[in-house]
């Protein structure tokens, strides 16, 4: 069990507990990624600190990159 | 990557990282199963590494408390929440689990040998591979027990060069 208190946790608020994680993770992926990339990191330094393809990473935070202006188009 | 170019202790290392995988409650190889299976062997690899204090019982400890210390190094204080120790499983079989990290090491094992004009990819190769990583578990790892990458590297040629003379 990950939470010590599991046994006694409502599977209602250890599910929404799960899910809330999940965002948590998310956006801390997002903000690092960023920060990353603002430090002049490359798309495969990126990956690698992820344990993911380069292409994977570019694929889910390209986009969002280039709307904020921290890459450029092309990149 | 042609498996028959690996030398003997190379293939057993990639056997090795697999069931560490697998004992460690990863379900892909990743480049930390192998540097651990390199220093848990012996080569001379596993003697440079070990010169810099990466042996096989600070490699696994490193390991085990590697994602709590990732968490608190990003402002995280988990509380009653503990991530779970490592439950075994079974690594798929086959290119699906090779993680990205491992692969991206054994790349440059490749390249490392090309590049020193080795015909047969040795420890060595698959350490100089893992020891090319600019960010990831290995490199975090190595720092946690203080061993630069740099200064393996130099205790690798010397080992290697004690060898050949």
């Amino acid at each position: 069990m990950v939470v010590t208190a599991a046994g006694e946790t409502d599977p209602d608020d250890g599910l929404a507990a799960a899910v809330a994680l999940r965002r948590v993770a998310d956006r801390l992926e997002d903000e690092h990624v960023l920060g990353a990339l603002r430090l002049g990191w490359s798309w495969g330094r990126v990956a690698e600190a992820l344990g993911v393809t380069r292409q994977a990473v570019h694929k889910k935070h390209a986009r969002r990159a280039r709307e904020l202006g921290v890459v450029q188009r092309g990149r | 990557m042609a498996a028959e170019r690996f030398a003997r202790e190379a293939r057993a290392v990639v056997t090795r990282g697999w069931r560490l995988a697998g004992e460690l409650g990863s379900s892909s190889v990743d480049a930390q199963h192998l540097l651990l299976a390199l220093a848990e062997g012996e080569s001379a690899a596993a003697t440079a590494l070990n010169a810099e204090g990466v042996d096989g019982a600070s490699l696994r400890a490193a390991l085990e408390d590697e994602p709590q210390r990732s968490l608190r190094r990003a402002g995280f204080a988990l509380g009653a929440l503990a991530v779970p120790p490592a439950t075994p499983v079974t690594p798929r079989r086959g290119r699906a689990a090779w993680g990205t990290s491992a692969k991206l090491a054994l790349e440059r094992a490749v390249k490392a040998a090309q590049a020193r004009g080795d015909s047969r990819i040795g420890a060595e190769h698959v350490l100089l591979g893992l020891l090319g990583a600019r960010a990831g578990a290995v490199p975090r790892l190595l720092e946690h027990l203080g061993a630069g990458a740099a200064e393996v590297q130099a205790a690798l040629e010397s080992e290697l060069a004690a060898e050949a003379g």
